[in-house]
């Protein structure tokens, strides 16, 4: 098994009409051993910006740590919250510093056009190649379960309830054959006006 | 134990510069940035941890667990080597959130008894 497989982990981020959904697993292990059944993937960066992180965990604490900071300090100096298309390059930057020695975890960005209400998709591998999706993207031990799924269920345009369903779906069912990946999720429905988590039970296998 | 001696002198050093005691996160925190760091570096830290502790002013308790590469869990109990195969198991089964002292302390007593009868390495 590779190193980004080692801690396990689904991640698949989603896009509708107007808003946009984030969903993980919350199994963290080493190798086969599970050691926590409700470990947190995703950090909030922006009001309407969120990242969930698959890959090596002590990486995703490494990066999303970094990231953090450089954030901050962005925040601090220009005195307001990051633009989404901002934050996203911040990201790359930071991924490409290691080209050479890079981190073995890779963020999904979920976020919302603070202009234009649009959702917004960032797709990353280790070293920061950047994709702006306009459908959905999944990433983890799970991707090719997960994206086998979403490209069957996920439809442009559908509102917020309707892709809390789908997502859901996608990731619980995805998860399910992934020995490394599930033991629960959590689901982030952001949108305009509000952002909504929810805590699924799954499989607990 | 280089590694811990190199942690809790840094501890030590914190309270004397800044006036007050870490709490068990924020050591848990700067232990973990600590192996990371050392992770890309000529001489990483093949050390894997359990890390316990109160926090003074909320008296709440956490244990961490922490291995050799930096992830860090807080949990409700931890359990690293070997033996990890076998108590993981025994300590779901027995264990509860509102566990007292007492009870707790005999668990920890079966765990022991567990590794004597079937870990081979003891």
């Amino acid at each position: 098994m590779s190193i980004s497989e080692y801690n396990g982990s689904a991640i698949v981020a989603m896009a509708g009409k107007d808003c946009v959904a984030l969903a993980t697993d919350t199994r963290f292990g080493i190798s086969f051993k599970t050691v926590s059944t409700d470990f947190d993937r995703v950090y909030k960066m922006g009001p309407r910006i969120y990242m969930g992180m698959a890959g090596l965990v002590t990486d995703m604490y490494t990066v999303s740590a970094r990231l953090r900071f450089r954030l901050n300090l962005y925040e601090l100096r220009e005195n307001r919250p990051v633009a989404p298309r901002v934050f996203f390059s911040m990201i790359t930057n930071l991924l490409y510093e290691r080209r050479f020695g890079s981190y073995f975890s890779a963020p999904v960005v979920a976020a919302l056009d603070p202009v234009n209400g649009k959702p917004l998709i960032a797709a990353y591998d280790c070293i920061g190649d950047l994709e702006v999706v306009n459908d959905f993207f999944a990433d983890g031990t799970s991707t090719e379960q997960l994206l086998g799924i979403c490209e069957t269920l996920w439809k442009p345009n559908m509102d917020s309830e309707e892709l809390y369903e789908v997502i859901s779906q996608c990731l619980l069912n995805a998860q399910d054959s992934d020995a490394l990946a599930g033991w629960g999720a959590q689901v982030y429905i952001i949108e305009k006006d509000k952002v909504t988590k929810k805590t699924l039970k799954a499989r607990l296998d | 134990r280089v590694h811990g001696e190199y942690i809790s002198k840094n501890i030590q050093l914190y309270s004397m510069r800044n006036g007050y005691e870490l709490s068990p996160h924020a050591i848990a925190n700067f232990t973990r940035r600590n192996m990371a760091d050392f992770l890309r570096s000529r001489t990483p830290y093949q050390v894997n941890c359990v890390l316990g502790g109160v926090d003074k002013s909320s008296s709440r308790p956490a244990v961490y667990y922490l291995d050799y590469l930096g992830c860090l869990s807080q949990q409700p109990f931890a359990v690293q080597g070997y033996g990890s195969n076998f108590l993981y198991g025994l300590l779901d089964r027995h264990h509860r959130a509102d566990i007292t002292k007492e009870e707790a302390l005999q668990l920890l007593n079966m765990c022991m008894k567990e590794l004597k009868i079937r870990f081979a390495i003891s």
